[in-house]
């Protein structure tokens, strides 16, 4: 509203008591504007704007904007989190628990127990031609050394036994050879193409790896007293050759020694036992 | 209960959903605000449309209202601002923008109220003194209409709302001072207008 150019005449001391009276409600000018009557609004007008009123106060008025600012709601909200939470660990804990024959199907658990009586066919009541299949299922995928090496860590192997890193086949086939030359006490060419057919025969065999590695370190001890044995062997052999060259049966002593350069060509004989088989 | 309480206390009644609390605030209010703004457009129709925007808008703001301040000026200052909406809308000039030369139209009116005075006096052997009386609260109404809108808004908010002056410079946004000046000057226009009538 703009200001308007006000009165320019100055307030005389009547005006100032006419107004001071008029500031109580006491003047003459304010009783008869009091006694003016006053408009009022329709009924209609009073009764649209009662009943917008009372329709408005039905509706929840809104104390606060915000939900969490509701202490009800904020309450319902923090059980149902915590609820979850504690739900959601619960299934977790159980989840940890579970085993395989909880959720594996009924027939993958049976065919389980089925394959595990087929290691010793002779309770098994599943027919043969299952047998079969199911023990060359186990012989080529489940290889029992590839389970055992995984559930088992594998032995620590000090570096600086060398002999111990060769071939698990090899070390058997070495202390095959021994063992048999012990009990039996056979000839050393018999012993070799012995050694021979074992060596193949062990080759067929599934081995352990566990026990491949064991019987590596008893060889590892037998190794040595079957070298000494073979250098005992030989220094046999020769003496033996010496007597008879000695007792003068010089075609015999001839023979030994034929066999002892077969046998060991390795090793060169003394030149005095040659000179006195010499014709010379 | 409702009718001994507080204007504030009505109004948290009634955001707690008490309609008939809101009736009570209403029936105190309605003719006050419906003369406040009669008064200033001097048309019926008008009148209406900004009586009831204003209440719509207490219904609608109730929720905000914040028992610090009063709910009278509140209300007034509610009123106070859709008028000045309205003026802004409509294309009417206010009155006191078109009459510029108050000392002519006083003249004018010194003259028609001492031919009022004069018929009064002519007719005073007749026993209808409420037909003077009319016609003498007409020339007031007159007077109070030809009044600058700013100082005829301070004299009706003190005269009839019964808003003091403190209470009137909220509502109008203005300082105390400007207030009082305005309504000085309302009031001397009018004994002015009314010197045969009114006495001291």
């Amino acid at each position: 509203m703009k200001k308007t150019s006000s009165n320019s005449a100055s307030m005389s001391i009547e005006d100032e008591i006419f107004f001071e009276k008029h500031l109580q409600h006491e003047s003459s000018l304010s009783e008869l504007y009091q006694d003016i009557e006053s408009p009022t609004p329709s009924d209609t007008l009073d009764q649209s704007i009662l009943s917008i009123a009372r329709k408005a106060s039905r509706k929840p008025l809104k104390q606060s904007t915000h939900w969490w600012q509701q202490p009800a709601s904020w309450a319902a909200s923090v059980a149902v989190f915590s609820l979850a939470a504690l739900l959601s660990h619960q299934i977790w804990l159980t989840e940890q628990n579970i085993s395989e024959q909880d959720f594996a199907p009924k027939e993958a658990i049976e065919a389980k127990q089925n394959i595990e009586p087929l290691s010793s066919p002779s309770d098994s009541i599943v027919p043969n031609h299952a047998k079969e299949k199911m023990h060359r299922r186990l012989s080529d995928k489940n290889d029992s050394r590839k389970l055992l090496f995984k559930s088992e860590p594998a032995p620590i192997i000090p570096a600086a036994q060398e002999h111990t890193l060769r071939s698990p086949l090899k070390t058997l086939s070495i202390e095959a050879d021994q063992t048999h030359t012990q009990k039996s006490g056979m000839d050393e060419a018999e012993m070799d193409s012995e050694m021979d057919s074992i060596e193949i025969t062990i080759q067929a065999l599934p081995l352990r790896e566990e026990t491949v590695l064991t019987e590596k370190k008893e060889q590892d001890v037998r190794g040595h007293s079957s070298k000494a044995n073979y250098s005992k062997a030989q220094s046999l052999h020769l003496d033996k050759i010496q007597l008879l060259i000695e007792q003068g049966k010089i075609d015999e002593a001839k023979e030994l020694i034929q066999q002892f350069k077969i046998k060991y060509p390795e090793i060169s004989v003394s030149p005095v036992i040659l000179q006195h088989l010499s014709p010379y | 209960m409702e009718e001994n309480a507080t204007d504030e206390q009505l109004i948290q009644f009634y955001q707690k959903g008490d309609a008939e609390a809101f009736e009570v605030l209403y029936a105190r209010y309605k003719s006050a605000i419906y003369h406040y703004f009669f008064r200033q457009v001097n048309s019926t129709g008008t009148a209406d449309e900004l009586h009831q925007d204003v209440w719509l808008n207490i219904i609608k703001s109730s929720a905000h209202f914040t028992q610090q301040s009063s709910f009278k000026t509140w209300l007034y200052k509610i009123a106070h601002n859709r008028l000045i909406d309205h003026y802004r809308q409509s294309s009417k000039q206010p009155l006191y923008l078109v009459k510029t030369d108050t000392q002519d139209n006083q003249a004018d009116e010194r003259t028609e109220t001492e031919k009022t005075i004069d018929t009064s006096s002519s007719q005073s052997n007749e026993p209808e003194m409420s037909l003077q009386k009319q016609q003498i609260s007409q020339l007031l109404l007159k007077a109070v209409h030809t009044l600058p809108e700013e100082q005829k808004e301070v004299f009706l908010l003190h005269e009839k709302s019964g808003l003091t002056l403190q209470e009137i410079a909220l509502v109008t946004e203005n300082s105390f001072e400007s207030t009082k000046s305005r309504l000085r000057y309302a009031v001397k226009k009018l004994r002015h207008h009314m010197k045969l009538v009114l006495t001291l």
